[in-house]
């Protein structure tokens, strides 16, 4: 499912335009990516976790040219999903 | 730091998009069953400005209960990934990403490390302590990304950005200067190689050497100066380990031109060395001390000297390693090692090293290098052997290759830095 269609699906339950289930979602999305940029723990309802988690730096060699490069460390952006969806999907076949 | 639970993200969503609180609920559970009816059916779903959800089959695989040792399998199921937007990727790394990856030059690195042995060997207690705070760059750098993250989580802890450019401009700051550092090193080794190799090619180049002595000394002396001056801030740091760095070269250069004013009177018999490629036999390293009397059970003979002397001027023949003399080290190392008999044959193939070799056959890897002086005639270089290079271990007296005796160790060591830095 993309994102229209997510949107047409909310709008339907909520009983509202299309117009007005679009702004809904965005502003959801953009309340969670500003909380996100503060702290590296998000929750998304009950289907889990965002988390923020720096990646250390590491040595990488070149197969081709085995020159040594350094790469930096990075933060990086990890869904953990609560153990009540992963047991749904568990069983799904 | 503040924990965001659900509600405080509700709260603020409802002020962003003026929604009442009833509505909210509903959007909730909505959003909610939307979200897990759409990965069951599809096994994908896109939310822009967040990311991709997906189902990813995982298949079944078998396992063992740690606890009683029994295996089971793990049945085949879905896990839930998540892929997060490029433009959400960027802005959770906007602290970071300003980090580029650096080049490393492993040579540098290398070099600095025989440097390092070199200072441990020359000077006193006072800069071997100051030598233990110069670590490899790597090390700095990995502790400079705990001080960043420390840093960091603080500034998310009080919700503020602006400041955390700062920190990483420092980093950026050592790394340069760090760099910049290296280079120094190896312009310096630059010079005590070229110095390194003029005294040992030609005596004529003698005083050549002593006037390169004479500026090393004075050069010392400067340092030595400047060594006094109180270093209190820590970029200072650096400047001491550069001039200790580089009093270990100038240490080591003074080093091997006495070499070759404690010696000069013998240098006529401390020369050449011939590789004998028709008799695949080396005549090595000779060396000869007149108190030893190691030297004279082993029987040292002068004819013997002139006789490959002869021979290094008839067949023009390179020479291939210069004689090896220190006072440094007991009379037992300063003679005349000749490799005549071979306890074993080694043929090299890839991934083999000379320090293994040694390790195996002469029971400590930085004996090496008396398997180089065996093999001088095949070896041209021992950082670079051809594959399927035949080398013969050499029979050596064991007191030599006594790999509890440090001074075995240290003089096999000083021998690894000549045929090194050769």
């Amino acid at each position: 499912m993309n994102n229209k269609e997510f949107q047409t699906e909310l709008a339907q339950r909520l009983g509202v335009s299309q117009k007005r289930s679009a702004e809904l979602m965005k502003g959801y999305v953009d309340t969670l990516v500003q909380q996100l940029v503060d702290t590296d723990e998000l929750p998304f309802f009950s289907m889990g976790t965002f988390e923020v988690k720096q990646k250390e730096q590491r040595i990488i060699v070149n197969p081709s040219s085995k020159k040594r490069m350094l790469v930096p460390p990075k933060l990086v952006l990890n869904f953990k999903p609560s153990a009540k969806l992963k047991n749904k999907y568990k069983d799904v076949k | 730091m503040v924990k965001i639970t659900n509600t405080s993200i509700l709260s603020a969503f409802r002020k962003q998009v003026g929604i009442s609180k009833v509505g909210e609920i509903a959007f909730a559970e909505a959003f909610q069953s939307i979200f897990e009816e759409a990965l069951l059916r599809d096994k994908i779903l896109k939310i822009s400005g967040l990311g991709t959800f997906k189902l990813v089959p995982v298949e079944s695989r078998k396992s063992v209960n740690v606890n009683t040792g029994e295996e089971f399998e793990i049945a085949s199921h879905y896990k839930l990934t998540f892929t997060p937007d490029v433009a959400l990727k960027d802005k959770v790394n906007e602290p970071l990403a300003h980090l580029e990856t650096v080049e490393l030059d492993s040579d540098v690195v290398v070099e600095k490390v025989v440097e390092e042995q070199v200072i441990h060997q020359n000077t006193s207690d006072e800069t071997q302590e100051v030598a233990h705070l110069q670590d490899d760059p790597l090390q700095k750098l990995t502790e400079q990304a705990l001080e960043l993250k420390d840093i960091l989580a603080d500034i998310q802890g009080l919700g503020e950005q602006v400041e955390i450019q700062q920190p990483a401009e420092e980093i950026e700051n050592i790394v340069l200067s760090d760099q910049s550092d290296l280079s120094d090193l190896s312009d310096l080794s630059d010079h005590s190689d070229s110095s390194g190799s003029s005294t040992s090619s030609d005596q004529s180049n003698l005083s050549d050497s002593q006037q390169k002595l004479v500026s090393a000394q004075d050069i010392v002396a400067a340092i030595n100066r400047e060594d006094t001056a109180p270093n209190s801030k820590q970029s200072k740091v650096w400047i001491g380990v550069a001039i200790i760095l580089f009093v270990g070269i100038v240490g080591l250069l003074v080093y091997q031109n006495l070499d070759f004013f404690t010696s000069s009177p013998k240098n006529e018999l401390n020369t050449p060395i011939i590789a004998d490629t028709e008799q695949s036999l080396v005549d090595s390293t000779i060396q000869i001390e007149t108190d030893s009397i190691l030297a004279q059970e082993l029987k040292v003979d002068t004819t013997e000297v002139l006789e490959s002397q002869i021979l290094v001027d008839s067949s023009l023949s390179i020479d291939k390693t210069s004689p090896i003399y220190s006072e440094q080290f007991p009379d037992l190392f300063n003679q005349k090692r000749e490799y005549t008999e071979f306890v074993d044959t080694v043929t090299l193939n890839e991934g083999s090293r000379l320090t293994w070799i040694s390790l195996k056959h002469l029971g400590h890897k930085d004996f090496w290098v008396y398997i180089y002086e065996a093999n001088m005639d095949v070896i041209s270089n021992p950082n670079s052997i051809r594959i399927g290079t035949k080398l013969r271990i050499p029979k050596l007296p064991s007191e030599l290759i006594d790999a509890n005796n440090p001074q075995t160790l240290e003089y096999a060591k000083y021998l690894h830095d000549v045929y090194v830095k050769k």
